[in-house]
Order: C-alpha cells, then structure tokens, then sequence
C-alpha cells in the first residue's frame, strides 16, 4: 500500500506528519483495526443463534379435552356403532374424562353423553352402578341408562359427585348413559 | 514483474465473472430468506415479562387468539338468516381438516338446559336465540368475546400456532368468504384479527416496500453518477458492486436462519446507498488525477488514486461499520442481527472498493466528462451561510427541542393510518375488547390454593377496582368463569349471580367446564396446583402511557389485597412487552451511541495517532445528532422502535465527512470538500428513498437520516474546512 509514500497532513496543517513512515504506520493500522472489525462481526453473525419463538403449550392433558374444539357443535350426530366393542371404542375416542373421578377395580365403563358430539367417560364398579340405578344385570355387559337434565344440577348426598345415587334410570327422558362391563371394558383399557 | 495489459484485463474479466457467478450463486439461498415481524425481537432476552410470559405459557399453557369477525352489515345475530349463513360459511371453514380441529365458536355452542329435550339425549343443545341474548347481556366471557357491541357480529376464535399457520388460516377464511359472498353477495363482512395478523402484515408491507424503493434507490444511484461522471462504465461498476453487495448480505442472512425483519428490511436500501460512498471519492480524485496528469497511464492513476483514498475510505468505512456494529452491544436480538449484517455488508462493499474497482479504473477505458477541474467551480465556502454564527445560532434554536422528544410505539404505528389491518383493529376495539392484552399472574407462597373462599373474594375486589380504569376494557379471570357457569347451569332468565363459596359448588362449577369439553378455560386462568392464577386484562391500547398506568394499578390493586408473603404479583402479556419495549430501545439507543462514539474515536486516534482531530470528528457528528434530535422533538417527528436506531448509523455514517476534511491528501481541500458534497447528495438522495416507505416508521428514519447526513456535512464543512480552504487557496 505504502510504495509511494505521499503525506498526510492535518487539514489545519497544525499536526503535519510528512513522513512517508507515519502514513505507512497510519495505513497498517487502520487495515489491522477493519480486519479485526470483520473478523470479529463474521465470529458473532455466526455464533448468533436465530431467535427462537416460545412453541405451543397446551397445559390440557389428554382425557381432560377433546378434539374438535369446537364439540359441542351444532353438527348433527354422529352414527354410532351397533357392535358393542366397535361402539365402547367409538365413544373412547370421543369422550372426556369424568373429573375428580377415582380409578376403581370394578371393571366396568360409564359414557354419559354431554352432547351431540361428545361423552363423559367414568371408570366405575358394579357397586357404584347399583348405586346410582344402572346396574348390568347377571352376565350382561351393556346396558343403557339416562340421567336427566335436572338431576344433573344437584347434589343430593353433598359430596361433590355430580352423580348421586339413584339418579340413572331407564329413560326415556335425559342423557343417554351407556356402561360396559366385563371383557368389553377391559379390552378398551378400562380399569 | 509487470503484467501485460492484456493479460490483466482478461484477468480482471475473469474476476468479474467470477463475482458475477458469486452473486448468482448467493441468490439462490434468497429463496430461504423469510419474513418475521415480532415484538420479542426487540426485547432483552433476560427481560423480566418474557420470565413471566414462560411461566405463564408453562402453567396456562398458550393463549395467542385468532380471531375470525363475521359480520352481517344489516342483520344482528339472532337472526335466522344469519344463523344459516354463518352455519354455511362455519362449515365451509370445516373443510380444512386442520381448522376443523381449531375452530372455536362460543356463540351459538351448545348449552346446558335445565329439561330434557325429546329426541336430543344428552345434556347440551343447541342454544335459542333468547338464551344467546341473556348469555351476552349476563355473562362476562361470553358477553365480552363472543360477539360484537352492535349485535351484528360474531368473533370465531383459532389457536395463533404460527405466522405460518395464521397465513394459512387466512387463506382458507378468505376462501369460505368468497362462497359466502356468492350466496349472500354484500350482505357479510369478514375480518381476521389478531396479533399475528397485525406482525405478518407488518412484515408484507416491508417486504412490498422493499421491492418498491430498492429499484428506485439503484436508479437514484445510476442517475445521479451519471449527473456526476457522465460514465457509463462507473455507473455499471457502482450498481454492479450495489447489486453484488446487496445479495450476497441477504443470502448470508438467510443462510444463518435470520428471517428479513423490521430492521433487517432496511439493510439492502442503506448498503445500496452508503455502499458506494467510496466510489465517489475513488472516481472523483481518479479523474481529478488525469485532468492533471493527461498523460500518465491510468494503472498508475489507479494506483496513486488507491493510495490516496486508502485511509480516508478505510477510516469512514470503520466508522460506519463501527456504528453498525454497536447494535450488537445492546440486548435486542432484532438490533444485533441488523448490526451485524449490515456491518459485515459494508465491509464486503469495502473490500470490493478496494479491489474491483481500482481494477476497473486502471484496466478499463473511461470517459468521463462531469467531474471539471475544481478551478472552475466556486468555493462552497463562498456564501455566508458557512459562517460558523449560523450552525450556533440553529443549535441554540433547536437543541431545547430535546425536551419535546417522544417515543412513539403500538405495532398498529407501524403502518400507514388507512392500511386495512389498522381499520380492522380500530373496529374490533369499538366492537369488543381489542387485540392489546396484560396479564397478571398470582402465585401462592403460603400454598393456599386460589379456590379458597377468601382467595376468590380477593380475586373479585381486585378485578373490580381495575375495571374501574378507563384503560381496562374487560377483564376475565376464575372469578368470571364460577359465575358465568353458575348463572348457565342456574336460571338463565335471572341476574348474574354472585360469586360461589361454597367449596363444594365451585368444584362442581369447575367439574362442568370438564365435562363439556371447556377444560382448557379453567386451565387458561387456574394451574393444575391451584397455587397460581391469571387474570386478563384487555387494554384501550398498547402505548406506553397506558400500559405503565394498567400495570401499575395492577400491581397496587393485587398488593391491597394480598400480602407480598402470601401471593407473589408479576404481570406479563403483549402489552406489557410493549411496555417494556419502550424501555428497551432507548436504553439499546443510549448504549449504542454511546459505544459507537466511544469506539469510532478510539479507532480513529489509534490509526492516525492524532487524538485531537479524532476528537474534534466526534465531537462535530454529536453536535449534528443533537441538532437533528432537537429539530425531530420540535417537530414532533417521534421515535420508533425502527426510526430511533438513525442515532448510531448517524454516528457511523455522518462521520464520514468529519473524517474526510480531518484526514485528507494535503493540497487537497478544495477537491475533499466538493467530494464531500457529491457524497452527501447521493448517500442522501439514496436513504432519502425510504422516506417513501409505506411504513411510517421506516419512513421517519429516511427523514432522520438524511436530515443528519445533511447537518452532518454542514457541520463538518464549518468545523474543518475554513482554515484548510484559506491555507489551500480553495478558491
């Protein structure tokens, strides 16, 4: 850079530097000082990670909501499954979980049907259906109840269970509850 | 070892070639280069809020709307029509399989009914008019979410997933309303709303306005060195070294993951411009050269043109990318990458000044006629506005100005007022809570859950006292939820009931949410624990005065009514990032302009080993940023989160012209000052472009800047030229 040395003078001239060494001092610096500028930008773009935005959180876990999130929708019915595993896998698939419902060695499956769309499902034993009205009598494994819209409201026995004893019985009137007992219900994963 | 000519031109041929087939390469990776606008860009990343955002996305999970406004221009809702209608269009929307899963409608979602309804055997059925009519009028989230004040709209609610996703959504929205449109034609209008759609659209009209003014600004180029040097060959090898600058930047950003933001947006314009800075003094003492030397050949002209130019180019060059580079002090993520790869940008243009152009300039013929000898040109000094009375007396004026200086923030700022997405957010803030959202997370030290009787009742006080202010449009929290419930699952036809207490009705309340496949709004405002909760606050809007006020009332009303030992207060959500963000940019500005100044002189006494006119360089480019930030607070001009970064590149960019009057070839006065003048018209006329931008706030920083580089140069001309011109005989 420096063969022809010309000299850099102040443009006030109050700091002359003439020498030919000066600018060639003055050259070799300032390249050094832009060298080590770039290289010190290129080493930061690099270790610069792109900004990563927060993912989706979906504090529900499984059983707790369904998908759609639109059920319950005004969607007609679905058609459900005559066969009786087809239909206990049918209304698992479309089902929440009961809450605050304690898992039981009973092996039966309570589906109360909340809407068009969607069920609520209750691990639950012979004792507890006989309780609430909807006892599966001798070998059977199926059998169909109601809940009516009113009984759902209260709280006879004051224990915070939505359902209280005698509350499902043969309808017509009310929500279809459907319970599976037996091998049925332990074959779809119930208790 | 000399080369022959011939031999060097096909050597230059082939480098040029060889950048040629660089750049095309580079421009391959621009398909990978993508468009994201987002406030946390902006933001510390060990800020506060964005700890409280984590927790709160942690324990609450997501809560980003998008928000689907259908609305009827004559019908209301309870209309049967509209009901079809909106069933048609809801179901055209469901074809998407994805959306189908997403799709949220809280208005006409089947309800509870007290009695059995024949045929219909379970317990949620489609809700009457009448119940809908009661439900908006008595409920809080219902009444506040799910449809509009004029009753002539509904909102349909979609997860915002991703920018990607929300685009998605709109193109599938857009569809549905088209078929709606053939079926009902003007009767409905259809909106989508959200923050996601205010930062996408953002990032469309960036990217509109940069394939709207970069064209322009390589056209300003061409146009005024052709004014300038009357060359072709120059105004090839400028944009040539513009286009190859401006490519390769981009296809390194893309190529590092960084997706083309607010501030990244602005690179190729700036580069384009201050890019060819270089060449004006490179072919300006080139030709003044051959003027007076005809004779000697022009790879010695070249030469002597390159030693000349060295120092004063390299030096500017430093301090540019220096100002530039400073943005990587600050804690902005968005501000770093722009530092960074403008800075780099400039640095490759430097390199190519160096070495192509040179290049070009001894091995290709010239004719150029437009730069004369400076003999027959009349001094800039000559008129009296370079007395130095006048840049005093403007200062005096215009530095109280400082005091008037305001920071301007809101996303929706960022676009011209007529833009659609600013007419939608203005609607949907008449219609309903708007888009600007705060949150206040409590947490339980003493363990006590939050469904404790004297916890709830606290809850209702607090969100009572903050409903009072008028920034608070609604608010919605676990008190909102056991009431709305208890008043559905209660008589519809009576008053909103009071809060429950009873502990074991507020676990059947919240057993209901369960059971009707609503679990996610229990877990948007209660954690699993019950140890913490969160309260939505919908703001008037998302500017800093109202949002410090919200927060600050909400801080005292949660210390009223718990103690700091038994609840733990934090507040987050995209209003109080805005808040914050306002708070991050001036501190990021201070800290750049401090170190970009700081550096800048530093660098500069260290390469030339004269503190004194390094020192006298800085000193004159603060004098013109003060000048220009009084002039901007009297004029009202505001910051943005964009415009307010004009400081550090006015420090990188007007120091340029300090630098060349203080460091130039001595004997050379007159000739600097005349190149410091072609300068500043180019560089000027070139940033002076995004004063076109659609976007207000871009458009204030071409205004800033070119405002400085003016002042800057002026300043310079009167700090370093008048006694050079006299010892010179400029004139």
């Amino acid at each position: 850079m420096a063969a022809t040395a010309a000299p850099v003078a102040a443009a006030d001239g109050s700091e002359a530097e003439p020498e030919a060494a000066a600018s060639r001092r003055m050259e070799r610096r300032l390249a050094a000082l832009f060298l080590l500028a770039l290289g010190l930008m290129i080493g930061q773009a690099l270790r610069l990670a792109p900004l990563e935005l927060p993912g989706l959180v979906v504090a529900t876990r499984a059983g707790e909501r369904i998908l759609p999130a639109a059920v319950p929708s005004w969607l007609p019915p679905p058609a459900l499954p005559s066969d009786l595993a087809a239909r206990l896998a049918f209304l698992a698939a479309r089902s929440v979980d009961w809450p605050g419902a304690p898992p039981t060695e009973g092996g039966c499956e309570l589906f109360l049907r909340v809407s068009a769309q969607h069920w609520a499902r209750r691990p639950t034993s012979p004792a507890e259906l006989v309780r609430w009205g909807a006892a599966v009598g001798g070998s059977a494994t199926y059998r169909r109840v109601y809940l009516r819209a009113a009984d759902f409201l209260d709280d006879d026995d004051r224990d915070g269970d939505l359902l209280d004893p005698g509350e499902l019985g043969p309808g017509p009137e009310g929500a279809e509850a459907e319970v599976f007992c037996g091998p049925l219900a332990a074959a779809e994963g119930g208790p | 070892m000399r080369v022959p000519l011939s031999v060097a031109r096909w050597l230059l041929a082939g480098g040029l070639g060889l950048s040629l087939a660089v750049g095309l390469l580079a421009a391959r990776s621009l398909r990978e280069l993508r468009i994201q606008v987002n406030d946390l860009d902006f933001l510390p990343q060990n800020a506060p809020v964005l700890q409280v955002d984590e927790e709160v996305r942690r324990s609450f999970g997501s809560d980003e709307r998008l928000i689907v406004a259908f609305e009827a221009a004559h019908r209301e809702l309870f209309d049967p029509r509209f009901r079809a209608d909106l069933s048609f269009f809801l179901g055209e929307l469901s074809r998407s399989h994805n959306l189908n899963q997403l799709l949220f409608d809280r208005t006409f979602r089947p309800r509870f009914q007290p009695a059995d309804v024949a045929g219909e055997p379970y317990l949620l059925h489609p809700p009457s008019a009448a119940w809908v009519e009661q439900a908006l009028a008595k409920t809080a989230v219902t009444g506040k979410l799910a449809a509009g004040r004029s009753r002539r709209a509904v909102f349909l609610e979609f997860p915002a997933l991703s920018a990607s996703g929300v685009g998605s959504i709109q193109e599938h929205v857009e569809r549905a309303r088209q078929l709606l449109e053939g079926r009902s034609p003007g009767e409905y209008r259809v909106r989508v709303l959200g923050r996601h759609v205010v930062l996408n659209g953002l990032g469309q009209a960036i990217f509109k306005d940069l394939a709207r003014i970069l064209p322009w600004s390589f056209l300003a180029i061409g146009l005024l060195f052709w004014l300038l040097f009357r060359s072709w060959v120059l105004v090839g090898l400028t944009l040539f070294q513009s286009g190859l600058t401006v490519v390769v930047t981009l296809a390194a950003q893309a190529r590092l993951g960084h997706p083309l933001s607010l501030m990244t947006a602005m690179i190729p314009v700036l580069i384009t411009v201050i890019g060819i800075a270089d060449e004006i003094h490179f072919f300006g003492t080139f030709l003044a050269l051959r003027q007076a030397e005809p004779q000697r050949l022009a790879p010695s002209l070249a030469w002597e043109t390159l030693r000349r130019m060295f120092v004063p180019c390299t030096a500017m060059t430093l301090t540019t990318v220096i100002g530039f580079a400073t943005f990587w002090a600050t804690d902005a993520p968005a501000l770093q990458v722009f530092g960074l790869m403008a800075g780099i940008s400039l640095a490759v243009s430097w390199l190519i000044s160096l070495t192509l152009v040179p290049a070009v300039l001894a091995l290709v013929p010239i004719r150029a006629s437009g730069w004369g000898p400076r003999a027959e040109r009349r001094s800039p000094r000559a008129g009296w506005w370079w007395h130095p009375a006048l840049p005093l007396a403007l200062s005096v004026l215009a530095l109280p100005g400082l005091l008037r200086l305001r920071v301007d923030d809101g996303w929706t700022r960022n676009f011209a007022p007529g833009h659609p997405i600013v007419a939608d957010v203005r609607w949907f803030e008449g219609e309903s809570v708007g888009l600007y959202q705060m949150d206040l997370e409590l947490a339980s030290r003493d363990g006590l859950s939050f469904l404790a009787p004297e916890r709830l009742q606290a809850l209702a006080r607090l969100e009572q006292a903050m409903a009072a202010l008028p920034e608070v449009r609604a608010s919605i929290g676990l008190v909102d939820l056991l009431r709305d419930r208890r008043w559905e699952l209660g008589v519809p036809a009576g008053e909103r009931p009071a809060l429950p207490t009873e502990p074991l009705e507020v676990r059947r309340l919240l057993a209901s949410y369960r059971l009707f496949n609503e679990d996610t709004f229990v877990r948007l405002v209660l954690s699993r624990e019950e140890r913490a909760t969160r309260l939505f606050f919908a703001l008037a809007g998302d500017d800093y005065r109202t949002a410090a006020r919200v927060r600050e009332a909400l801080l005292a009303a949660a210390a009223r009514e718990f103690s700091p030992g038994e609840v733990e207060a934090k507040v987050g959500g995209s209003a109080e990032r805005g808040r914050v963000l306002i708070g991050s940019i001036v501190g990021n500005q201070l800290v750049s302009v401090a170190v970009s100044l700081g550096v800048s002189f530093l660098a500069l006494a260290f390469a030339a080993g004269a503190w004194g006119r390094a020192a006298r360089c800085i000193l004159a480019n603060a004098w013109a940023l003060a000048v220009v930030l009084g002039a901007a607070g009297w004029l009202g001009v505001p910051l943005g989160v964009a415009s307010s970064c004009f400081l550090a590149l006015g420090v990188g960019i007007g120091l340029d012209y300090s630098i060349h009057l203080a460091f130039h070839h001595p004997g050379d006065t007159g000739e600097v000052v005349r190149r410091v003048l072609a300068n500043v018209a180019i560089v000027a006329s070139g940033i002076g472009l995004l004063m076109l931008s659609a976007n207000p706030t871009i458009a204030r920083l071409g205004l800033l800047l070119t405002t400085t580089l003016l002042v800057s140069a002026y300043l310079a001309i009167v700090s370093f030229g008048r006694r050079s011109a006299l010892q010179h005989s400029l004139t």
